[in-house]
């Protein structure tokens, strides 16, 4: 691994996060069902995709709050409000994929569309990593 | 269409916007792979958002089905395994 250009890249952080969280995990849930580690392996994944980007981005802060309201922690929401620039539109025959694509990234209900277009790249991105970050670990632990 | 008409109106600044929908578009099709849709062909931002949706649908799918095979694994490991993660850290 090529550390000489930068001294801690994004897919490391990830993987830092995500293999800590893994070791907890295994420890804690010897007599878990598999339902139930199953879905903490699945918020570990979305939390290091998210503690990765630090924050940079609207889709890992609206993760992170979300993790941390589960968790009981209630932190004061702070909402950014940006200066409402005029709504940008697309084309007529694109607002139902606008519509369903601010479903499935997180924390992008309110953005006009090309806030939208740009937080989808960068969420797609980083779940591609995260995903090849899984396959990984998968190959490695089942060859083992 | 009265949405060309609209956008016409306020001219000056709605060219500039559509060439940035434009751009984004398109980065957005370049981040897609390719099997999904034809890079040479332009495709309309429409089918693009289409096949953004399919795709992080499926990577959510993938997430979900390494999760459950990690899952399994980590179950069926003896506590070494947890050693060797944390080996897999250093």
């Amino acid at each position: 691994m090529d550390l000489e250009h930068s001294s801690i890249s994004k897919p490391m952080i990830m993987a830092f996060h995500f293999l800590g969280a893994l070791s907890h995990i295994q420890k804690t849930t010897t007599h878990s069902t598999f339902v139930c580690r199953c879905h903490r392996i699945r918020c570990a994944a979305y939390t290091s995709m998210a503690l990765s980007t630090g924050g940079h981005s609207a889709w890992s802060r609206a993760l992170l709050r979300g993790k941390l309201r589960r968790g009981g922690l209630r932190k004061r929401a702070v909402i950014l409000q940006r200066p409402r620039k005029r709504a940008v539109r697309l084309e007529e025959g694109c607002q139902d994929g606008a519509d369903v694509l601010r479903r499935l990234v997180p924390g992008s209900a309110g953005m006009d569309s090309a806030e939208l277009l740009d937080e989808t790249a960068d969420y797609i991105r980083c779940l591609e990593e995260q995903v090849s970050l899984m396959r990984s670990i998968v190959n490695v632990v089942s060859s083992l | 269409m009265s949405s060309r008409r609209n956008r016409a109106r306020q001219s000056g600044s709605s060219r500039i916007t559509d060439e940035q929908i434009n751009d984004l578009v398109s980065k957005l099709q370049s981040v897609l792979p390719e099997a999904r849709i034809r890079r040479n062909d332009r495709a309309s931002a429409a089918k693009v958002l289409q096949e953004t949706c399919n795709y992080i649908r499926s990577l959510h799918r993938e997430v979900d089905d390494l999760s459950e095979r990690l899952s399994k694994l980590l179950e069926e490991s003896s506590s070494d395994q947890a050693a060797i993660i944390r080996s897999l850290l250093m």
